[in-house]
């Protein structure tokens, strides 16, 4: 029996785009851009392989976007719909394969390990099978590679995606080629080397992963610190984490939102706060947890960006995060610049359970039980339908959100 | 300033006030010691801002002065002197001239003008009690305290007098600890403020120190306002900032009437305890007590690890009642109840129980139950 792993790493192919194109095949075989309408200010979130060739890339601004590809079709974003899609496929995936790792709404893990006599020992069957499966379900497309570890096969699914031209969009590197298959790779392909390290690689005239394999490590670390230098040794010779981890745990909730006018208006950004605050809770009330930091961001127009964090007593309380939002706001807001972007999120989570308080003032049963009452209503009936006042903007001020505006839009009220 | 006075005497001064000095430096000079030479006596000086201590030694004055040293530094060397006189002489670039026997030390040190004031405490209030009380009550409330910075109030012990006695009560939001004694002598007057956890631990460390076994002999005098408290021990002065804010209304959370008593004793309910903790983890540390027809049954069950169960004889007539509660909570009572037996009255399996010690109305802590 082999010792090594069977791990593949599952990956949808342009997914925002491609849950777009099944609710509207008008859009199939256009450049299509998610994340925002045209003229607006949010951030590409996704982008197709027919807008890719222009050069547009996911975490661009729109503007950007729209100045590479002007016959782009662009499209707000809607989070719900990818979520249930996203959520689909992970229940069929739960049905192949014996553990599998929501790594993020459109990639997964799986770990086949001890299956191989399933598939006739064919990794190559296994890949084009699990390909198939997700096709035939939920008519999307992805790439799936097959490697001993996560780290490789991760890698190796980028190189057979549509736009490098491959047909299948499987691949299987097999135990013991892992270094012969990233040798001829660029350096660009390296998954987390960053904006730190490409140009460092590249100063040092490093283009192939292959060329990383003739540094010694303490080259490696003297160049790019200790953590970094041993990370690239370790990642140009495809060693990587081989577990599947078979929950995802959220660390922290958040959200934030580019305002599309650049603004200094007192009204809108404590409309804006307390809004982020309700969603924020909202999704923690959702997973049962309480959070104990609140951190507040704030990216100026001049694209200085602030982070302020505080702790405070566990909460899933929309007015006590509100409050602290509003107060850390005042404390990190110290220049006459107009804001573009603000953020709230919550994190360092207590289970919401557990002992209960002696005294009443502590204890937020109330509270929970009105929450419980005001989120089976938004469950319903969603999530606008009942907020806060403080959360409305009688001006309607539409927000271009990071993903999914129109799924968040307020409703008009006129 | 130059000062002649014993190595014990030197000794006894820095370390009495040496636990005051910030831990954490913000500004250089508290982690210094101020000392000042005054008539006949060496007076010793070291503070954090929250709280500061003063002391003073008989010294020989040879010429009067003052200058703030690292206290470390200075305790590090008084403790490696051997027994015999210590000569302490400042020079004019701020440096202690420190000469015992053959032992000779130059200390870099700085002017007393940039170290901070110990507030004046207004002799307003005086409240006397016994070192030795005082040191109990601290012991048994102090580990009830709150450690979450968040919940600033719950970070001290509550200090109330009313008519001549003195209560103490801590909680940190689960389990709650009360205890009242008697105060010296006569006294009308009614004070209730919040002493932050550092305070009272200092306050109890000097005790044992000047009471070396006879802390029943001492006399504690402390003096409240609003802000501040001042202890004064046999002439050692500990001043402190109070907790400002409102502490909870703990009246109202100590139950007033149980149908279900049982008597246990001690030790072996704090053993039994203690094994069947065992078996428990970080995230489930509840351990369930049922008490039936003069039997008490203790027991935990933790997923992925396993089970413990153990019976001791109580006594007990009521109906059958079950409650689980954090072992460590009950732990920390058993510790301080400081008798043999103790008394558990209980009403409903998730409303909270008292634990007192048998025979003794003024002490009892109440416990919230775990919901499991």
């Amino acid at each position: 029996m082999p010792s090594s792993k069977i791990i593949a790493h599952v990956d949808m192919d342009s997914f925002f785009v491609s849950c777009e194109r099944l609710v509207d095949p008008s859009l199939v075989g256009k450049p299509v851009v998610v994340g925002g309408r045209r003229g607006e200010r949010g951030v590409v979130a996704s982008a197709s392989y027919e807008s890719r060739k222009f050069g547009v890339k996911s975490g661009m601004p729109i503007m950007t976007a729209e100045k590479l590809c002007p016959k782009a079709i662009f499209v707000p974003g809607n989070h719900k719909l990818y979520s249930k899609y996203s959520r689909k496929i992970y229940v069929l995936l739960r049905r192949i394969a014996p553990v599998v790792e929501y790594a993020s709404i459109d990639e997964f893990y799986l770990d086949f390990t001890g299956c191989e006599a399933l598939y006739g020992h064919d990794l190559e069957a296994m890949a084009k099978r699990v390909k198939e499966s997700i096709f035939d379900r939920a008519k999307l497309s992805c790439s799936v590679a097959i490697a001993t570890n996560k780290y490789v096969a991760k890698i190796a699914g980028k190189t057979v995606k549509p736009s490098s031209g491959s047909l299948t969009g499987t691949i299987v590197v097999p135990e013991g080629t892992e270094q012969t298959f990233l040798t001829n790779l660029s350096v660009e392909r390296l998954h987390g080397a960053g904006e730190k390290t490409l140009p460092r690689l590249k100063e040092m005239r490093i283009q192939k992963i292959g060329d990383i394999l003739n540094i010694p490590l303490t080259t490696l670390q003297k160049s790019f610190g200790p953590s970094a230098g041993s990370w690239l040794y370790e990642a140009a010779r495809g060693m990587g984490s081989n577990e599947v981890h078979p929950f995802h745990f959220a660390k922290s909730v958040g959200h934030e939102t580019t305002f599309e006018k650049d603004t200094d208006d007192a009204w809108q950004i404590h409309q804006t706060l307390a809004w982020l605050s309700e969603k924020g809770c909202y999704r923690l009330r959702r997973i049962g947890k309480k959070a104990r930091t609140v951190t507040l961001k704030l990216r100026y127009d001049d694209f200085q960006t602030l982070t302020k964090a505080v702790t405070i007593p566990e909460t899933n309380d929309d007015t006590v995060v509100m409050k602290t939002a509003y107060a850390l706001f005042e404390e990190a807001h110290n220049r006459r610049r107009k804001i573009r972007l603000l953020g709230v999120s919550l994190s360092k989570f207590e289970n919401g359970e557990g002992e209960d308080w002696l005294f009443p003032e502590m204890s937020s049963k109330k509270k929970d039980d009105l929450y419980q009452s005001v989120d089976a209503i938004k469950r319903k009936y969603g999530f606008h339908k009942l907020e806060k006042a403080a959360s409305l903007d009688p001006r309607e001020d539409k927000q271009a959100e990071k993903f999914g505006a129109s799924s968040f839009q307020k409703p008009k009220i006129k | 300033m130059k000062v002649v006075l014993t190595r014990g005497d030197l000794l006894r001064g820095v370390t009495t006030v040496q636990s005051a000095v910030a831990s954490k430096n913000t500004m250089p000079i508290l982690a210094n010691v101020l000392l000042e030479a005054r008539d006949k006596k060496l007076e010793f000086v070291a503070t954090d801002l929250d709280m500061g201590i003063r002391c003073s030694v008989p010294a020989e004055i040879v010429e009067k002065g003052n200058i703030t040293i690292n206290a470390k530094k200075l305790s590090d060397i008084v403790r490696e002197l051997p027994e015999a006189t210590v000569e302490l002489e400042i020079d004019d670039s701020h440096k202690m001239i420190l000469v015992c026997q053959k032992s000779n030390f130059k200390v870099h040190g700085l002017p007393k003008d940039d170290f901070p004031i110990l507030p004046e405490v207004k002799k307003d209030k005086v409240f006397k009690i016994k070192g030795a009380l005082l040191q109990e009550m601290i012991r048994k409330t102090i580990f009830a305290v709150s450690t979450d910075e968040t919940r600033y109030v719950l970070n001290g012990v509550y200090f109330q007098v009313d008519g001549g006695k003195l209560r103490m009560v801590a909680t940190d939001g689960h389990r709650l600890a009360f205890i009242q004694k008697k105060l010296e002598g006569k006294n009308d007057d009614k004070a209730s403020v919040i002493i932050p956890t550092k305070t009272l631990n200092e306050l109890s460390k000097v005790i044992s120190d000047l009471g070396k076994g006879k802390e029943d002999e001492l006399i504690v005098e402390s003096y409240v306002t609003d802000n501040q408290i001042k202890f004064v021990i046999e002439g050692v002065e500990i001043i402190s900032r109070l907790i400002e804010g409102q502490f909870p209304n703990y009246e109202q959370v100590i139950p007033k009437e149980s149908d279900k008593k049982i008597e246990a004793s001690v030790s072996e309910l704090s053993s039994a305890t203690r094994r069947v903790a065992i078996l428990t983890s970080e995230k489930s540390n509840s351990i369930r007590y049922q008490a039936k027809n003069g039997k008490l049954s203790i027991s935990s069950k933790t997923p992925d690890m396993g089970e413990a169960k153990e019976e001791m004889d109580v006594d007990y007539k009521g109906e059958e009642i079950s409650i689980a509660y954090n072992a460590k909570y009950v732990l920390d009572v058993l510790k301080n109840v400081g008798t043999d037996t103790v008394n558990i009255e209980l009403t409903q399996p998730l409303s909270p129980g008292i634990l007192r010690p048998k025979g003794d109305a003024d002490y009892l802590c109440v416990i919230m139950p775990m919901r499991v």
